[in-house]
């Protein structure tokens, strides 16, 4: 009863993968066969192309900002959500909901709540004294503002955050209290141990969907303005569907790829110095 | 009352006062860190009931008078729809049939059956649960062109019937916890696998297949990249992309001010309508 799986990482995982190490030497414009041309692609990467350094920098800088703000402020939300406070289970609904909206028609409903001139967002600035800048037509803004609109989803964080909370064991809190613990303490030495595992699963979480951002750069910004939001993989679809550069795109694909198994395996070495397991 | 009683009472209120105060407090906060989730999807739903000289009148009004229910039926009317509609229901109930269907027979596999490299296979499942996609797409593109199943629902279909190692994962865990005994029992009876499987295990599923089945559903209506990648044209559009397409049409139409404001409101119908 396995098999239809068998079959299925034969044909969508294990084959593909051998494919696209192989196509990744190769220069293939769909209509022509496939020409081999060696280390070219590969080369090309690391030196010439000036897009690929581009697309890794935004992609990197992207993460940057919004890891760090998910995982904190989804740990912030959860906290609250997790006080004995009436309502929460409406807050809780708040703010998941946007989570389950479509992602195209929230990044079509942000790019303009984000407009400069009639926009929300600068409506409510303007309220308390403050100009907002031009946003997504700004090319110092663009890039925070898809961090800012991200942060829809923090939705997801929250709810994994709120599980963790729920079962760190009561006694530790009334122990920590019977020791005249305050807050602060309280949140160093027992909750955040606790949460630790959760609080590593929200950041390689976090990380994967930071670096394989797509929709939304390409229906708000599609890379503009300038290249302020050229993602990494915006770009590597614009090779592929947009340029026909399947050998080239192959090769960055793999790059990517390569990244996040990195980063992954690396987060997992490191995760043994800070994550808490019993 | 005792002076000792007195002290402690008052101790007590003095403790739920502050109490009071730090609820209080968490409430505020949870309100006001809900106002950037609300506000955005009210403004959506008021622009969408706007008339067109409404929708940039400053400050923004947050009630629209009149409210406008007939941009939702011209929205609809300004692209197809409709069509957009019965096309992501159909990309979305296929799937999902063979997602929670399929992964739940292989989970079965992986619980409950013997077989050799059998854990060696469930390992490499799992691993490319946590393997990124973006490994795989263009070859599976490439494979999908070769068979002629561009611009056509299969390539979102096909890929469904064979599991998703994430549904196998959460389903073969909840086959776990569910107790020999019944198997054990049915076999007597002289059931074989199949029949237990499908009489016993599938309905104490319930709860975990409704799980994978919403999983599914959202991941499926809300989906983009697949769509866009392989359904070009008009008629096989989903909602998703119906909307991007409608949005950028709009954008591009000579990009005039005065000609995306009045239809800004029928944008926000369309996107009140996926």
């Amino acid at each position: 009863m396995a098999l239809p799986w068998l079959i299925g990482f034969l044909l969508f995982t294990a084959g593909p993968i051998t494919a696209a190490l192989l196509l990744g030497f190769t220069e293939w414009d769909i209509i022509s066969p496939p020409k081999f041309v060696g280390l070219e692609n590969w080369v090309s990467i690391f030196t010439e192309d000036e897009l690929f350094r581009k697309s890794a920098v935004v992609t990197l800088t992207y993460a940057a900002m919004a890891v760090p703000l998910h995982v904190i402020l989804g740990f912030v939300l959860a906290s609250l959500l997790n006080s004995k406070v009436p309502g929460t289970n409406t807050f809780r609904a708040i703010y998941y909901l946007p989570t389950v909206l479509p992602l195209v028609a929230t990044a079509v409903l942000w790019s303009w709540v984000l407009n400069p001139e009639f926009g929300l967002v600068n409506y409510m600035l303007s309220l308390i004294g403050v100009q907002g800048p031009g946003w997504l037509t700004d090319e110092n803004w663009s890039l925070p503002s898809i961090v800012l609109m991200n942060l829809n989803f923090i939705g997801i964080t929250v709810v994994i955050m709120l599980a963790g909370l729920q079962r760190v064991p009561q006694e530790m809190y009334e122990a920590a209290q019977l020791d005249g613990a305050n807050r602060r303490q309280i949140l160093r030495y027992v909750t955040i141990p606790f949460m630790s595992p959760v609080i590593f699963f929200t950041i390689i979480l976090n990380l994967n969907n930071s670096f394989q951002t797509f929709t939304q750069a390409y229906v708000m910004t599609n890379g503009g303005p300038g290249t302020s939001t050229l993602f990494y993989m915006l770009y590597l679809f614009n090779n592929a569907f947009r340029y026909f550069k399947m050998g080239y795109a192959n090769a960055l694909a793999l790059v990517l790829f390569l990244t996040i198994i990195t980063i992954t395996i690396t987060q997992f070495r490191l995760s043994r110095l800070w994550v808490y397991s019993d | 009352m005792t002076a000792k009683s007195m002290t402690t009472a008052s101790w007590g209120s003095a403790r739920q006062l502050r109490n009071a105060l730090q609820r209080g407090a968490v409430l505020l906060l949870l309100i006001l860190f809900s106002g950037p989730f609300i506000l955005p999807l009210f403004w959506l739903l008021s622009t969408a009931l706007k008339a067109p000289e409404q929708v940039y009148v400053y400050p923004p009004q947050w009630i629209p008078n009149p409210i406008r229910l007939e941009n939702f039926r011209e929205a609809w009317t300004a692209a197809p729809f409709g069509r957009y509609l019965v096309n992501t229901i159909i990309t979305t109930a296929l799937p999902l049939i063979g997602e929670v269907f399929v992964s739940a027979c292989v989970a079965y596999s992986f619980a409950r059956t013997r077989w050799p490299g059998r854990d060696l296979a469930f390992s490499l499942c799992v691993a490319t649960m946590l393997m990124p996609w973006v490994a795989t797409f263009i070859p599976v593109f490439l494979l999908f062109k070769t068979l002629g199943w561009v611009n056509t629902f299969l390539p979102l279909i096909v890929p469904s019937y064979f599991g998703i190692p994430f549904y196998i994962f959460l389903l073969r865990q909840f086959m776990l916890t569910l107790p020999h005994e019944l198997e054990d029992a049915a076999r007597m009876d002289g059931a074989n696998t199949f029949q237990i499987f499908g009489r016993i295990i599938l309905p104490l599923l319930g709860p975990s297949l409704a799980t994978v089945a919403i999983f599914s559903f959202m991941n499926h209506w809300n989906s983009f990249m697949g769509p866009m990648i392989y359904l070009h044209s008009q008629k096989l559009k989903t909602l998703s992309l119906g909307l991007a397409t409608f949005e950028s049409a709009m954008m591009g139409t000579g990009g005039s001010y005065a000609l995306v404001s009045s239809r800004l409101h029928l944008l926000m119908a369309a996107a009140v309508w996926s």
